[in-house]
């Protein structure tokens, strides 16, 4: 599993299962062996190799990029069978190779932040082709974004690991790999924020803190942001009030 | 917290505060050509006509947001605070508090600090036994005879393989030359490299020889007469088989891959070298291969799999082990299929084969237990016998070995630090010979490999860490 979106409202998680090309919903408490209360699987809902998905409980949405494809697939929240997308977000065809690696969705600015990737083999320390792209929530189709983050300033070596959105600050949480050791980091930028755009806060780089950031996730309550590091094995707690 | 308000007033605050956000987020929609528009349509009526529009400087900061007169004092007095919070955190941080945030430490982290043994081989010609660790990224070579007393912290390795230069990861598979002791292990998805080192390598150490493979590798058989290496293909439902001393980019020799193998995510890998057959075990998460022309479909190597998933074709299947010719190619069905609840069969992980006694043994990850069938084994039948409890202390076992030489049977705990030896045959609730241990007994193992997301429950504040 590459993700997985924890919905508060309706007390449910929800995770993509890109072998089996399925988005499973579970409740919350789930436990052992549990079956999925909602399982979205079958040819109308074409999905391909779902890795990521965020779920937007105000608007009854689920949303699920998928790279390889070049789009984002949305589907509602209680969809459960072989349920065709409500609307699919897709680039322009000659974009292949740039699609959606990660997104979160701002159900209250209204707004769906994208990460996508350059084409793996060719990323440069220029940061070329990493953005950030901002759309309206319910843009379809071959959609403009509203905003692109990205550049030198920004520092996106790379992107793609499963981000975090803080609706009422306005801000998102988004894992950046770094081009060597120690410089991985977790950066905030607003949903506002459009061009070459540095984080206004970031946790790390520092020596000896990641060696590869992969997930975010936070919990406003407790003013705590929480990162998943895949070379350490771990699951690190960093207390964050300014953010909150 | 405005999400946890919105939990805990679920009738009364999402329509409010949604009713907010919308006309809120309609007025910042809003442009230039928009306004003219709406000019341009005014104009027609024969009341009171909008004669000019003077366009709104452009929005630099938070939009203050309507209460209605309706809205309780808690709720406006909760909004005023957020929104002084939003424009603090909207501001440009001094470079001081920038720095602080920079070099904080984690007020807490979940890591387990002990080796979770992930596959297993022993090495017979040179008495040791060698085993892959998910955790800290090592291979750890132990005495054979090696046994930990229940009060010691843990087994102390021979040698121990591990670091940057190593480029060990997520090893889910192991074969020991029997001819020389060279360790084939194999990464899984984080790194498309198998690594073999020599049996007197030792530390963070460059591999003697390196194999460039497809993505998702995880169990690994070698055919000595032959002298081919078959490894299986997570992600490409497939059997890649390639000369045993293949390096670097050198192409598969034969590939076992198509919508009629029955691949399922296909983890171990068995060779049955005097009946001529190959068994493979699949969790059973299944998807059709997209027949396709993309020029980038594939790698320019021959045998190379297909990688195009077919949309919507997935499918969650029962578990199941299906054997096939040993010089299986192509899209070729099984032979057999063991697959059914009597089989018991819950992420069958590792396999190893008895061939003198024609045996089949299955690593059953979920079910903390080591299953045995015949190698005729074919439809829903139940094992020949289980090895199975706490006393046996097998606890999500992802390898396993059999040492004929010995007449035993090991097997690697990932869900509790140890590796375990019986005698072969040990079957029911049989407590192991001898015990490898990477931490103290009853330590508990994480279980953490690769945690990609993360997601934090508040109702239960907990977090949940899919791996």
């Amino acid at each position: 599993m590459h993700d997985i979106d924890y919905d508060e409202i309706h007390d449910e998680f929800t995770v993509p299962q890109f072998m089996a090309q399925a988005i499973l919903t579970f409740r919350g408490g789930a436990n052992g062996e549990e079956p999925p209360i909602r399982v979205i699987q079958g040819p109308l809902t074409q999905l391909r190799q779902p890795a990521r998905v965020t779920v937007d409980p105000l608007h009854n949405e689920i949303f699920v990029p998928q790279e390889s494809d070049n789009e984002i697939l949305v589907f509602p929240r209680e969809a459960n069978g072989n349920v065709a997308p409500i609307r699919i977000l897709k680039g322009p065809p000659d974009s292949r190779g740039l699609g959606p690696s990660a997104l979160a969705v701002d159900p209250v600015h209204n707004l769906l932040i994208v990460a996508t990737n350059g084409p793996r083999g060719e990323r440069t320390e220029s940061f070329a082709d990493n953005r950030i792209r901002i759309y309206n929530r319910t843009d379809h189709g071959n959609a403009k974004p509203r905003g692109i983050i990205g550049g030198p300033k920004s520092g996106f070596y790379e992107l793609g690991g499963p981000m975090a959105v803080h609706p009422p600050k306005g801000v998102f949480f988004l894992p950046v790999g770094g081009p060597g050791p120690d410089t991985d980091f977790v950066g905030v930028w607003s949903v506002h924020d459009n061009g070459d755009v540095p984080p206004r806060w970031t946790i790390g780089p520092a020596p000896g803190l990641f060696r590869s950031v992969h997930g975010v996730a936070v919990d406003p309550k407790s003013k705590s942001v929480f990162v998943t590091d895949k070379d350490l094995n771990a699951v690190m707690t960093f207390s964050f009030p300014e953010i909150f | 917290m405005a999400l946890r308000l919105l939990s805990r007033n679920r009738n009364k605050g999402i329509p409010v505060l949604g009713l907010i956000a919308t006309i809120a987020g309609f007025l910042l929609l809003l442009d230039r050509s928009t306004l003219t528009e709406s000019a341009r349509i005014s104009r027609s009526g024969g009341q009171a006509q909008l004669i000019s529009v003077q366009p709104l400087s452009p929005m630099l900061g938070e939009m203050c947001q309507w209460l209605p007169a309706s809205a309780s004092g808690s709720l406006a007095s909760a909004l005023q605070q957020e929104r002084q919070a939003a424009r603090a955190a909207g501001e440009s941080p001094t470079a001081t508090r920038r720095a602080e945030v920079v070099a904080r430490k984690p007020a807490r982290m979940i890591r387990d600090p002990y080796a979770a043994y992930s596959s297993i081989a022993v090495d017979p010609v040179h008495d040791e036994v060698v085993l892959t660790d998910e955790n800290l990224f090592q291979i750890l070579v132990y005495d054979r005879l090696a046994n930990t007393p229940p009060r010691a912290r843990m087994t102390e390795p021979k040698r121990m393989l591990g670091g940057m230069h190593t480029k060990i990861e997520f090893q889910c598979g192991l074969y020991i030359d029997p001819t020389n002791g060279d360790i084939f292990a194999v990464n899984n998805d984080t790194v498309r490299t198998l690594v073999i080192f020599s049996r007197s390598q030792r530390g963070n150490v460059p591999p003697a020889r390196e194999l460039y493979t497809p993505r998702g590798t995880f169990g690994i058989a070698v055919h000595e007469t032959t002298e081919e290496m078959y490894l299986t293909l997570q992600h490409d439902n497939a059997v890649s088989v390639f000369h045993k001393y293949a390096e670097k980019d050198d192409a598969p020799v034969r590939l076992l891959q198509g919508n009629r193998t029955m691949l399922a995510d296909p983890h171990g890998i068995v060779l049955d070298t005097k009946n001529k057959e190959m068994f493979i075990s699949n969790y059973g998460s299944h998807h059709l291969k997209q027949s396709t022309s993309q020029e980038d479909s594939r790698e320019e190597k021959a045998n190379w799999p297909n990688g195009v998933q077919l949309p919507g074709s997935g499918r969650h299947l029962p578990a199941s082990i299906t054997v096939y010719p040993l010089n299986a190619s192509g899209d070729t069905p099984p032979l057999r299929v063991i697959q059914g609840p009597k089989t018991e069969m819950n992420w069958p992980t590792a396999l190893a084969i008895d061939v003198e006694r024609g045996e089949l043994y299955v690593a059953n990850d979920m079910g903390d237990s080591i299953l045995v069938f015949s190698v005729s084994a074919s439809g829903d039948v139940a094992p020949l016998r289980t090895l199975k409890g706490p006393k046996s202390l097998v606890k999500n076992p992802t390898g396993v070995f059999l040492d004929l030489k010995n007449d035993e049977l090991w097997v690697a705990n990932f869900g509790n630090h140890s590796a375990t030896v019986y005698k072969r045959g040990a079957s029911g609730d049989t407590p192991p010979l001898r015990v490898i241990r990477s931490g103290p007994l009853n330590e508990p193992s994480l279980g953490i490999g690769n945690p990609h997301p993360v997601a934090y429950d508040t109702k239960r504040e907990e977090i949940l860490v899919p791996n």
